[in-house]
């Protein structure tokens, strides 16, 4: 059995090199449409991951859901941040959810040395940066022990620095912060900036607001990232054990991710280009079909000779077919090959992506790509295969 | 036959054989008839016959590549008439050889890779140790330095002698020799044949050459003469009238 394989292979590679002009002509079509689509499943998959990573940075990760709680009958004092934090962690211990950030934002304006910059000020807790899947370039994150910090720690990106005029390798620094009293802060790292951000970003953590200004409330949403699958559920569970804890409260709960909102945006692309690939895909097998059938014709003779020598027509198919299978695997392999230097070219990414970073060529695309060279190769020697296995014998040697 | 007296072993036997293919609704043509034959290990047996006898057809049964329509077959004492195409496709792997006329080689292999081929279908060790197997077959025949050559650079002389080690590669029990001289000339053909006749007995093989060529049909211990689909034993050697009246 295992003989009997490896003489197929021997004998389809044997066969492949005897021909290789007519299989080289045969295979350009296949090795064409293979890179065609494995371009496609690449391109969309890293257009997917590209959008993912700027989607999960804008508002969360798949699935995250934004907790709000409006006092009913008071405005959200000191008591009731308390009462809000407490409920929270209860609640988020009974379920076991790990990932809770407080979420506020003010837009604001802090004193530099050469004048006015504009910022915008978000309220997080130190686990918001896996939230957000925030890359700290330089300095650190926050640590549950900043929330004790006198001096209220900060973390900025790189738009807020350079303007304030701060070179980030130089961290921490000591920044002033808004409002009348002059006081300061110390920012103790650095993160990317985001394209979509109007002004640079600064984190304060939660708890530390006041102590950065007195303009900036304390937060009333908070949100969680919770496992896609169960997240729906689990989201009216955590608001119904929450609205238990705070009868005064209104809690709701939105999910405000926009990892739903994915397929929405590339699915009719991807779905055009994957179509345009496969009716690619099939003219390169039938190319190949027409040319197998044609030259299985003119090898009657050749497999009139291998059934005297004691082929079997079980070895005649499998023979036949794995031709078929080997070159169109080899011409995949090109294809994948051509597809992802395509793909991993800096003129491409930084089309596609922009210069700063683009995603790696994704497994399924390669793993697509020589899938299908081996089902086309298996699909496009089936009817040779058979043609060649009912030749007889006798009339194949007198061919 | 007293006990110590060696028996001689039957390798191939036909009773009463014929064979016949329809070519009308109703009409059959028949081609061999009461074709009975017995062939032992070693035997060289020449069989003559004029264009349209039927001797390809006998050599196509003979070799399994085709069944008798009526009558008994043997190969090494199991009936062969009726086995299924896989089992004739064994027996044709492990125990016979084609010598054809226009050598039929493999277009665009070399001289040991056409050698090499019918080890493709043979076992594990055939198949592992196939190159010098082939090799050394080559070596028999005096190609030794034409191994790496493709049978278009080969004379016709050659290329028989390639044919020949591929037949003899997998050590066949019989060698089917199919006008193994025609394509050759006289001189080139007596040699063929010598070198055949001379590496089949060394090997204890059967050899049946189906031919024209009276002289190469007298190499044989023992000759027939194909005739209106009858097989008759030539006594003395073959004649031209036995050739051309199908009696010896």
């Amino acid at each position: 059995m295992i003989t009997g394989f490896a003489a197929s292979i021997v004998e389809a590679w044997q066969e492949l090199r005897v021909h290789k002009v007519r299989v080289l002509m045969s295979l350009i079509g296949v090795g064409v449409a293979v890179c065609a689509l494995t371009l496609v499943v690449g391109f969309g998959d890293m257009m997917q991951k590209g959008l993912a990573d700027e989607y999960e940075q804008q508002a969360g990760r798949d699935s995250t859901y934004t907790f709000s709680f409006q006092p009913i009958e008071s405005d959200m004092g000191e008591s009731e941040v308390e009462k809000v934090d407490a409920a929270l962690k209860s609640t988020t211990e009974r379920f076991g959810i790990r990932h809770v950030s407080a979420f506020g934002q003010i837009d604001t304006s802090i004193s530099g040395p050469t004048g006015k910059v504009s910022a915008t000020m978000y309220i997080v807790d130190p686990a918001f940066d896996d939230m957000r899947r925030l890359k700290v370039e330089h300095g650190r994150w926050f640590t549950e022990a900043d929330k004790n910090n006198l001096s209220p720690a900060l973390v900025a990106d790189e738009d807020f620095l350079n303007e304030y005029g701060i070179d980030p390798a130089s961290l921490p620094a000591t920044i002033t912060l808004p409002g009348e009293t002059q006081s300061t802060g110390t920012v103790i790292g650095s993160v990317e900036s985001t394209e979509y951000a109007e002004y640079g970003s600064l984190y304060v953590l939660n708890g530390q607001e006041d102590k950065v200004s007195t303009e900036v409330a304390a937060p009333t949403e908070f949100e969680m990232w919770l496992p896609p699958d169960e997240g729906k559920e689990l989201s009216k569970q955590a608001v119904a054990d929450l609205k238990r804890q705070l009868p005064d409260f209104d809690v709701y709960a939105d999910r405000t991710d926009f990892a739903s909102d994915m397929d929405e945006s590339l699915g009719p692309v991807k779905n055009v280009l994957l179509t345009i690939s496969v009716l690619i895909l099939f003219m390169g097998m039938l190319g190949l079909l027409n040319i197998s059938l044609v030259t299985i014709q003119q090898r009657i003779r050749e497999i009139g000779i291998r059934r005297s020598f004691g082929a079997t027509s079980r070895r005649i198919f499998f023979s036949v077919m794995m031709e078929s299978v080997v070159a169109t695997t080899i011409a995949g392999a090109v294809g994948v090959l051509i597809a992802v230097l395509v793909l991993k070219a800096p003129f491409v990414s930084e089309l596609m992506f922009g210069a700063a970073s683009s995603p790696q060529v994704p497994f399924t695309a390669v793993t697509v790509g020589m899938l299908v060279s081996v089902g086309v190769g298996a699909l496009a020697g089936l009817i040779p295969a058979i043609v060649a296995t009912k030749v007889r014998i006798i009339d194949a040697i007198r061919a | 036959m007293s006990p110590t007296e060696p028996m001689a072993s039957t390798l191939l036997s036909l009773r009463h054989v014929s064979r016949s293919v329809p070519i009308a609704a109703g009409q059959a043509l028949t081609i061999l008839t009461d074709v009975n034959l017995e062939v032992d290990s070693g035997e060289h047996i020449g069989i003559v016959g004029r264009s349209g006898t039927g001797k390809s057809t006998l050599l196509n049964i003979l070799g399994l590549l085709d069944a008798p329509t009526t009558g008994d077959m043997e190969f090494a004492g199991t009936p062969v008439q009726k086995i299924s195409p896989n089992r004739a496709a064994a027996f044709r792997g492990r125990d016979i050889g084609f010598v054809f006329q226009q050598f039929n080689l493999l277009p665009g292999r070399t001289a040991v890779e056409n050698v090499e081929a019918p080890l493709m279908y043979g076992s594990g060790r055939e198949f592992r140790n196939r190159r010098m197997i082939a090799e050394e077959m080559l070596g028999r025949l005096g190609l030794g330095d034409r191994m790496n050559t493709k049978p278009n650079r080969l004379s016709g002389g050659e290329q028989q002698r390639v044919a020949i080690a591929r037949s003899l590669v997998r050590e066949p029990r019989l060698v089917l020799a199919d006008e193994p001289t025609g394509a050759l000339d006289v001189d080139t053909g007596v040699q063929v044949m010598e070198i055949l006749d001379g590496i089949t007995k060394d090997s204890g093989a059967a050899l049946i050459t189906i031919t024209h060529d009276l002289a190469i049909a007298n190499m044989a211990s023992r000759q027939f003469s194909l005739g209106q689909g009858q097989l008759h034993p030539v006594v003395n050697g073959v004649t031209a009238e036995a050739l051309a009246g199908g009696r010896p």
